[in-house]
């Protein structure tokens, strides 16, 4: 039964639920539908597509399907609403984009059955694999956005096949990505390890100004920041100067746009994300732990390994989990100090979402990303010793 | 017979190069003593064992541990087991693990290991619970697991800091009888640290009474109780009279001691305390007899100023020559008698419970 308390609780919590649900659910749901969903041709063209669904798919379509998909699609373009459907067919097969728009413009002097006339245009017309693709990009759902990001795409007779090894870009894509993550994890782990520990045993005053001197960098703008580095590392930039000046190199080391600064300038960015829960974990490992495993006989490096460790491990676990999950959507840092090897999946979905406007592959590259993510998340939470005991904190 | 242990030579010690907090701390324990560290916090008591530990190192002195000196031996090759006062069981291991990490660092092998680990929990009767973590176990239970922790690797020396001060006053006491049976069984010494009077009273062969730094008393618990060597000593174990005045008469032994408005009190006199200089009584309550009671050295008659009843024994808050907090406790052995507040009672004491001994400043 629901007490005045518990409905005052409901109550107390229901605004936070609505802003997970508005600004987490509702937009979650709505990537993964458009990455499914496949809609333009069958709303712009809906004629066609209903003459397609009588067609048995041998041979080619009716004179009245042609003379159709050529009707809608010029009234389309003079409303300027031909884009998408254009756009969805040459994602389906590249080339299909200039075989419609040759077509549109012939259409004006054909005379006679459009059938033949587009046939003679472009023998491709005639063949039934084409309006087999058409007949396919109808809708209203197609595994094709998911497909793609796996270099995977739909073969004639509706197969899964591989992409054409040129177009085969995003398991490259994807394994970059992670191991782009991985390694900046790794370095920010071992870099904010001592950090954390020297912070943690300093004296008060001097933690305070060892904490400021991680929060400054951390309230910067992430974009100021990754601007500093571009900066820096020009080959015309101030290290290459003091290198020329010391007579260290010859030559301009090239640093920026490579992988190196991409490391450099993201583990900048990550750092505080992996120090801040390792020193609050340190701070409370109480010195008496370390003084009874002395007691006990145990040297130093077997306190570190067998106690201090694993008392530090959640912080480890949770300072990694932070730096990987925002390292996976990095995209601004990668763009400006990267070469166009180094650039990551985020890189790929913002250019799909407002260069190419192809919102499905944006949105099942993100989905695929997503789940990814959590994948290797919950094997780290089963692998990893101080994941799941990230509760021992005594 | 004397076969040392530890032996602190003139340790001395200072964090900061400011403040002393051990001024040329001269102590020996005898093999298999126990030894009570009794003092107000601040006073060295922590810091001497600190040092016996190893966790930190003298500022100046030598300190030997079986003709060893240790000054420079780490923690971990001393080889003394330690009892912390929130117990320090490591939270990510079980209760056998917690037991078993001393006895790896030994290199003991496993069937060794876990008969070993047996032993010690049956002996702090924990025996089943060997698979629980630490967090699992209630207070009483953990301090028994840090007990057996500290004393399964067979220390010659055992070092406890507050080993009981968490717990609550009935498990306590329960755990002081056993912590005694435990060191009379094992035949081991125990270096114990408290501010507990009691407790140190109760447990230990000898009590060194710390303040400032400095040992006040090292003497066995009736001694310390009976024969305080100072004011500070007398008033910091038990309850005390203390009765400011000045030396009238003395011999040997003995000594009139002068209060402000003339009164004489006889007692024994401890240490050299020339005529004429300051001095403080020191008087047990329950060493003062309330009513007609033969003849005595002390006999004064007194105003009762309060009575708390207590059932077992009842305490007299009394006026007594000027000063209004003099105390007595009586058990009333001949039955309850009706006494009231605002009357007159004579009261009296032997010169042998009294105790003046030099003037110090009161903390």
């Amino acid at each position: 039964m629901m007490t005045r308390r518990n409905l005052l609780a409901a109550a107390l919590i229901a605004p936070l639920l609505l802003l997970v649900f508005v600004s987490f659910i509702v937009p979650l749901g709505a990537t993964l539908y458009r990455a499914v969903e496949d809609a333009e041709i069958s709303t712009i063209l809906p004629k066609t597509t209903a003459l397609l669904e009588q067609w048995n798919g041998e041979g080619v379509p009716s004179e009245q399907t042609y003379l159709s998909l050529m009707n809608e699609l010029r009234e389309a373009q003079e409303q300027q609403k031909a884009g998408p459907v254009l756009n969805r067919l040459n994602f389906e097969e590249t080339g299909l984009r200039s075989m419609l728009l040759q077509g549109l413009r012939a259409s004006g002097q054909f005379s006679g059955s459009y059938k033949q006339n587009l046939i003679a245009l472009n023998p491709r017309w005639g063949d039934p694999h084409f309006w087999g693709l058409v007949k396919r990009s109808t809708g209203p759902w197609t595994p094709l956005y998911f497909l793609r990001s796996v270099d995977l795409k739909l073969g004639p007779n509706g197969a899964v096949v591989p992409t054409a090894d040129e177009e085969a870009v995003f398991i490259k894509l994807f394994i970059r990505t992670f191991e782009i993550s991985l390694v900046v994890t790794l370095i920010c782990a071992v870099l904010a390890y001592p950090m954390a520990y020297t912070l943690s045993i300093l004296p008060q005053a001097w933690t305070n100004i060892g904490i400021m001197l991680v929060l400054i960098p951390f309230w910067t703008s992430i974009l100021v920041r990754t601007t500093a580095w571009f900066i820096i590392l020009q080959r015309e930039g101030p290290i290459n100067a003091l290198l020329l000046s010391l007579h260290l190199v010859e030559q301009p080391v090239t640093m920026i746009f490579t992988r190196f600064a991409v490391y450099l300038a993201m583990v900048h960015v990550l750092l505080p994300f992996a120090i801040l829960p390792l020193y609050s974990v340190m701070k409370g490992i109480k010195p008496d732990y370390m003084r009874a495993a002395a007691s006990l006989g145990a040297p130093g490096w077997r306190r570190f390994l067998r106690i201090y460790l694993p008392l530090s491990m959640p912080g480890v676990a949770s300072g990694a989990l932070m730096v990987f999950m925002l390292s996976v959507g990095f995209y601004i840092t990668p763009a400006l100090v990267g070469g166009s090897g180094d650039q990551m999946i985020s890189y790929f979905i913002a250019f799909f979402t407002n260069t190419s406007v192809n919102w499905g592959i944006a949105a099942a590259l993100a989905a695929l990303l997503m789940g990814m993510t959590g994948i290797l998340v919950a094997i780290a939470w089963l692998l990893v010793p101080g994941f799941r005991s990230g509760g021992v904190r005594v | 017979m004397s076969d040392p242990i530890v032996v602190f030579d003139s340790i001395t010690k200072s964090y900061d190069g400011i403040n002393t907090v051990l001024h040329g701390l001269d102590l020996t324990i005898e093999r298999g003593e126990f030894v009570t560290l009794l003092g107000p916090s601040g006073s060295g008591k922590t810091t001497t064992l600190m040092i016996l530990a190893g966790f930190e190192d003298p500022s100046g002195g030598t300190i030997s541990l079986d003709g060893r000196l240790l000054n420079h031996v780490p923690a971990h090759q001393r080889g003394i087991g330690v009892v912390f006062q929130n117990y320090a069981l490591f939270p990510h291991m079980s209760v056998a693990g917690n037991l078993s990490f001393p006895l790896e660092m030994q290199g003991i092998g496993r069937a060794e290991r876990d008969q070993r680990i047996k032993a010690a929990l049956d002996m702090v009767k924990l025996g089943p619970l060997g698979e629980r973590r630490p967090s699992e176990l209630s207070g009483g239970q953990q301090q028994r697991v840090a007990l057996a922790r500290a004393l399964v690797f067979q220390p010659k020396l055992v070092l406890m800091d507050e080993p009981l001060g968490a717990l609550d006053k009935q498990l306590r006491e329960h755990m002081q009888i056993e912590i005694k049976h435990i060191h009379e069984q094992l035949g081991v010494t125990l270096v114990y640290v408290t501010h507990d009077q009691s407790e140190a009273l109760t447990m230990s062969d000898r009590v060194a009474v710390f303040n400032h730094g400095r040992i006040q008393q090292l003497a066995s618990p009736a001694t310390i109780y009976e024969e305080p060597a100072n004011a500070f000593v007398a008033s910091f174990i038990g309850e005390n009279n203390r009765l400011v005045g000045t030396i009238a008469t003395r011999d040997a032994t003995y000594c009139r001691m002068a209060l402000e408005d003339g009164t004489q009190i006889e007692a024994r006199l401890t240490g050299d305390l020339a005529i004429g200089s300051k001095a403080v009584l020191s008087l047990r309550p329950e060493r003062v007899m309330v009513g007609d009671s033969g003849p005595n050295a002390n006999t004064f008659n007194a105003r009762i100023e309060e009575l708390i009843y207590f059932g077992d024994h009842t305490k007299l808050r009394l006026s007594l020559g000027g000063s209004s907090g003099f105390m007595a406790r009586t058990s009333f052995k001949d039955g309850l008698r009706d006494l009231q507040r605002g009357a007159s009672i004579p009261v009296s004491w032997s010169r042998d419970c009294g105790r003046v001994l030099p003037f110090m400043e009161q903390e």
